[in-house]
């Protein structure tokens, strides 16, 4: 029979035999000190987590969002101020607002008016306080090429001189605040939710950052935090509220929020706000006299990936031809038939007269060239 | 009690004997164990920005092993259907070993979570407010843990038993060992339903999902006890029955086959259809609009099950080092195709039509090394701590010592199940 | 190895077997060597987001337009319409080449004679169709002539700029008047240059352009490929109708 040595080789002792029991007790803790400190060493980067990141007690104990009383929440809310201010010298006007009565706000977006300027990309990002490095951005714009909805056929990194593009149209994409959200729905801990003005909010202290409601948005409306964000100080937007544009952490996901904290208080949000052709129209869907309600009233409105079943209150239209009524093939069709038919282009069999068409003029309009 | 405690630091002096490649063994797989420490300390510190996730890739290498070691802990079960539902005493002991084994695999499968967490720091959120029965994640918290807890009762219930010799009451194990058989079943398709509930990603929107889970955790799992067996036939003087490798040898083989039969139905649904719907697929198979990082990767997963296949077939498997070979190459093939092939082309291209590839970092390699060397180091001593007890060495009337002799079961010690 | 009995002889550590007692607390403590030595950071490639202009992002009227009293800029100063429109002889045709205001642009479609829209009689007041006469002012009124449907959806809210306030009726709400955003004499609304493409992390460098034809696969594709010829059936290829 064999015997299986113990602790590094040598014959198994005689029981009780102290010396050899002492020399293997020696390789064992020369073994187990050596094992502590590869351990230890292995521990040692935790060093660099900053003080203010180790969660303090009250955090740690903090109730969920719907159970917290005014009074615990007033505190959370200073807590959070007093945070704001030692990391960015700035004072935070930060309270939590509610939604208010009787509104369920709705968004609608004219697709024949937006130009692809990307300027509710930015004015959100100012607004909001999203990390800068790495860069994060609640709203993305598609470019797309005419006659398909189909996401793929996009662009998102289009980079011309000039927009728009006679031959595309730009599609912008952010969170829909969808009536039947599968982000809430897989949420494990409740740290999303949607508020009873139809806005789905996240509480940052709440979340765990599992990233399930990432995988399970149809419309990749949500951001993670992948690392601290960092934002510029004399960039902080002070004007906060604690469900919408509070300064996160990392590991805490994110994403629109319809400016609550402008919206709550009757205020357009910052998309809305910029969008220098009024092609974003904001407001309460409940009020049949908002912009919204004679919109989805009178325009031909639809939804993305409606099959899905998320029920967005997000709602897209086109309505005039601009701004590719020029598209330059279309152009070149309409030009070719009023040269190949002279006077008779345009007119019916047995018509009056020829009629003058804008759209077989001589000149494309002046944007249209190409300055690639 | 102090017996169970002196059997449990019986249990812990004897993980520290062994020879010469037994210390090698654990020294290996201490350092990754400390490397995968010092990775996940960095990213404790930085964030998940150390991996190579992404918005666009918000899943990557952590949730892909999480999914494979979900589905191996299910195998386990594997073992208990031919022994408690078929009685087939041979491999008695070997259900054992398969709970052991699912031990391991859950240990490992909960630690790939953990550090998939953006706020792990957040965890007890979980028990104060649980989205159960509505989110998939708190029913796989559910199943999960219970499935723990079972095969931790079981196999601690007929260790313990071994080691006081006496004989264990069936009431204690045999209810458990059926509701294990189905909780198996449970956790892998909860794990698939994770995924294929969700609309917005077309490719695990699919039905097969759970099915090819189900199958891929059958053949993966089933052939890593045939590699146990064969490490445990190697190096200790444990008897392993012939039988037990050819009964797992069959259940590889229609696993695996029920699994590439599985395959070919979702390839087909997605390449014949050829809707908006299989870009996806076509991003894994073929490559998209130029970016083809995975189609190295899975097509490597396949040939390699085809010819595990193949190889199963053929009665040459019968060999123990062909079997072993198939089983290497299958395991393989299946973690390929089961973790990166699965998770990550769901996010390829993004609900928006964006293509962003995904590579994992050395930091979340790291990591993911050590998790799989702790895994591994805590299977090895429990199969360390098991051998001893069930060959009659290690029990609560004979001294310490006797435990660390190697040598064959006599016959009074192996108590009658 | 011969099992020892009772109190033998104690073997003396051979070499190898004090090479063997060390090599697990040496690997152990090289192993904390390489962790202490090595980086403590992760080199994670965040990038910076592009910096904007935060002029850019001011919300606001993206024009003046006139109003009343009309004034324009003459000579560092600003004057009335008629101060010099009572004194001088100026175009009552409306398609006459124009000896000042040569920095107006028309560009208005059909829409190219200057008293269309302005009075012949007072500058100082824009004419209707039917000859009456509005202030600038009421500047929408002209345009809803011939843009009618236009008009009924600014009307309502559904064209144009709304700043301010979603609340309907709010004092804080400002709808924007047609010449706040379009130029009268070329409406066409003009071009911006785009701000900065997304750069998140680690999103690898997207074609400047998307190497595949976008409308490849798409609906309007044959339409592209195969534009539609004159009403000649000869001419078709197929001898149907695209």
């Amino acid at each position: 029979m064999t015997r299986l040595p113990i602790v590094g080789g040598g014959a198994a002792p005689p029981p009780g035999d102290p010396e050899l029991t002492r020399r293997s007790f020696l390789r064992t803790g020369a073994a187990a000190v050596g094992g502590m400190a590869a351990l230890a060493a292995a521990l040692s980067p935790l060093r660099q987590l900053a003080l203010d990141e180790l969660p303090n007690l009250d955090e740690f104990l903090r109730k969920h969002y719907k159970e917290m009383t005014p009074a615990e929440m007033e505190a959370t809310l200073e807590r959070i101020r007093g945070k704001v201010e030692e990391r960015y010298r700035v004072r935070p006007h930060l309270r939590d607002l509610k939604a208010m009565d009787g509104v369920e706000f709705g968004y609608a977006l004219n697709l024949s008016r937006c130009i692809g300027c990307r300027k509710c990309v930015h004015a959100c990002v100012a607004e909001n306080n999203q990390s800068r490095s790495p860069e994060i951005q609640y709203i993305r714009v598609i470019e797309m090429p005419r006659g398909t909805l189909d996401v793929e056929r996009g662009n998102h990194h289009y980079d011309r001189p000039t927009v728009p593009d006679a031959s595309h149209f730009y599609l912008p994409v952010q969170c829909h605040q969808c009536a039947n959200p599968p982000c809430v729905k897989v949420c494990p801990v409740e740290a999303t939710w949607q508020e009873p003005d139809g806005v789905t909010v996240i509480d940052y202290d709440w979340c765990i950052g599992c990233r399930y409601c990432e995988a399970a948005c149809p419309y990749w409306a949500r951001r993670f935090n992948f690392t601290t964000p960092r934002l510029p100080a004399d960039q902080l937007n002070p004007n906060m509220s604690y469900l919408s544009n509070r300064p996160r952490e990392k590991g805490v996901m994110e994403k629109c929020h319809f400016c609550l904290h402008r919206t709550r208080e009757g205020r357009m949000p910052a998309c809305v706000e910029i969008c220098p052709t009024g092609a974003r129209k904001f407001g309460n869907l409940l009020d049949p006299h908002s912009e919204v309600s004679h919109i989805l009233r009178t325009k031909r409105v639809f939804v993305l990936k409606e099959e899905v079943g998320t029920q967005p209150r997000f709602f897209y239209y086109f309505d005039e031809r601009y701004p590719n009524s020029l598209d330059p093939e279309a152009a070149a069709i309409a030009r070719r038939l009023r040269e190949e038919e002279g006077d008779a282009y345009g007119c019916l069999p047995g018509d009056g007269g020829p009629r003058r068409d804008f759209v077989a003029q001589a000149e494309p309009a002046w944007w249209t060239e190409d300055r690639a | 009690m102090s017996r169970y405690l002196t059997f449990l630091w019986r249990c812990f002096r004897l993980s520290f004997v062994g020879d010469a490649r037994y210390y090698a063994w654990m020294f290996v797989l201490t350092v990754f164990v400390l490397l995968g420490v010092n990775a996940y300390c960095k990213q404790l510190v930085q964030g998940l920005g150390t991996t190579g996730m992404t918005d666009q890739v918000s899943w990557g290498f952590y949730i892909a092993n999480f999914t494979f070691l979900v589905g191996m802990a299910a195998a386990a079960v594997m073992l208990v259907i031919p022994v408690y539902v078929y009685r087939n005493r041979e491999l008695h002991d070997l259900v054992i070993f398969g709970e052991l084994f699912a031990v391991a695999a859950i240990v490992m499968a909960m630690a790939f979570v953990t550090v998939d967490l953006g706020r792990p720091d957040r965890f007890h959120h979980l028990l104060l407010r649980f989205n159960f029965p509505t989110s998939m994640l708190t029913w796989d918290v559910l199943v999960l843990n219970g499935y723990l807890l079972l095969n931790l009762h079981i196999c601690g219930y007929l260790i313990y038993c071994a080691y006081c010799r006496r004989q264990p009451g069936r009431l204690f194990y045999v209810p458990f060992v059926f509701i294990a058989i189905f909780w198996a079943i449970s956790i892998h398709t909860v794990t698939a339903f994770l995924y294929s509930g969700l609309g917005g990603r077309p490719f695990w929107n699919s039905a097969v999902v759970a099915p090819r889970f189900l199958a891929s955790a059958f053949a993966a799992g089933p052939a890593f006890l045939i590699l146990t067996l064969a490490v445990l036939k190697h190096f200790s003087v444990y008897r392993v029955p012939a039988a037990a490798f050819l009964t797992l040898r069959n259940i590889v083989t229609v696993a695996l086959t029920i699994n590439m039969f599985l395959l070919g139905s979702e390839a087909f649904t997605e390449f014949y259809t050829d809707s908006a719907h299989g870009a996806s697929a076509k991003y894994l198979f073929l490559g998209l609009h130029g970016h083809n990082g995975l189609v190295p990767w899975i097509w490597s997963a396949i040939v390699l099950n085809c010819i595990a296949m193949v190889l199963l077939y053929l009665p040459v498997s019968r060999e123990p080092r062909i079997l072993q070979a198939a089983c290497v190459l299958l395991i393989v093939g299946i973690w390929i195709e089961k973790g990166m092939g699965m998770i990550v082309p769901a996010f390829v291209p993004t609900p928006l039509g964006e293509i962003v590839e995904y590579l994992p970092t050395l930091n979340e390699s790291l990591v993911t090394a050590g998790i799989w060397a702790g895994g591994l180091l805590l299977y090895t001593i429990l199969v360390r701590v098991t051998i001893p007890v069930l060959s009659g060495r290690l029990t609560h009337d004979q001294p310490f010592d006797i435990a660390t002799v190697d040598r064959p079961a006599t016959a009074a010690a192996a108590p009658e199940h | 190895m011969a099992q020892q009995s009772g109190r033998a002889e104690r073997p003396a550590p051979s070499g190898a077997d004090i090479l063997r007692g060390l090599a697990l607390p040496v690997g152990f403590l090289l192993l904390a060597g390489a962790f202490w030595f090595s980086p403590r950071a992760v080199n994670i490639p965040t990038g910076t987001a592009a910096a904007v202009d935060p002029a850019a992002l001011v919300a606001g009227p993206r024009r003046v337009g006139l109003t009343d009293p009309a004034q324009i800029l003459v000579e560092g100063r600003m004057e009335n319409c008629n101060a010099c429109h009572q004194i001088f002889a100026s175009a009552r045709g409306g398609s006459e080449r124009l000896s000042y205001h040569t920095d107006i642009r028309l560009d208005h479609g059909l829409n190219d004679r200057c008293v269309n829209c302005h009075d012949a009689d007072n500058r100082e007041l824009l004419t209707l169709r039917d000859g009456a006469t509005v202030p600038y002012a009421q500047t929408p009124v002209l345009c809803a002539q011939c843009h009618g449907t236009v008009y009924r959806d600014w009307q309502n809210g559904t064209h144009g700029k709304t700043l301010g306030s979603w609340i309907t009726g709010s004092a804080a709400q400002r709808r924007l008047s047609c010449n706040e955003c379009h130029d009268p004499h070329a409406p066409r609304y003009p071009a911006y240059e785009p701000l900065p493409a997304p750069r998140t992390l680690r999103m690898g460098e997207p074609a400047a352009r998307p190497h595949t034809d976008p409308h490849a696969g798409g609906p309007l594709q044959r339409w592209r490929t195969h534009p539609p010829q004159a009403h000649n059936p000869e001419a078709h290829d197929t001898g149907g109708t695209p």
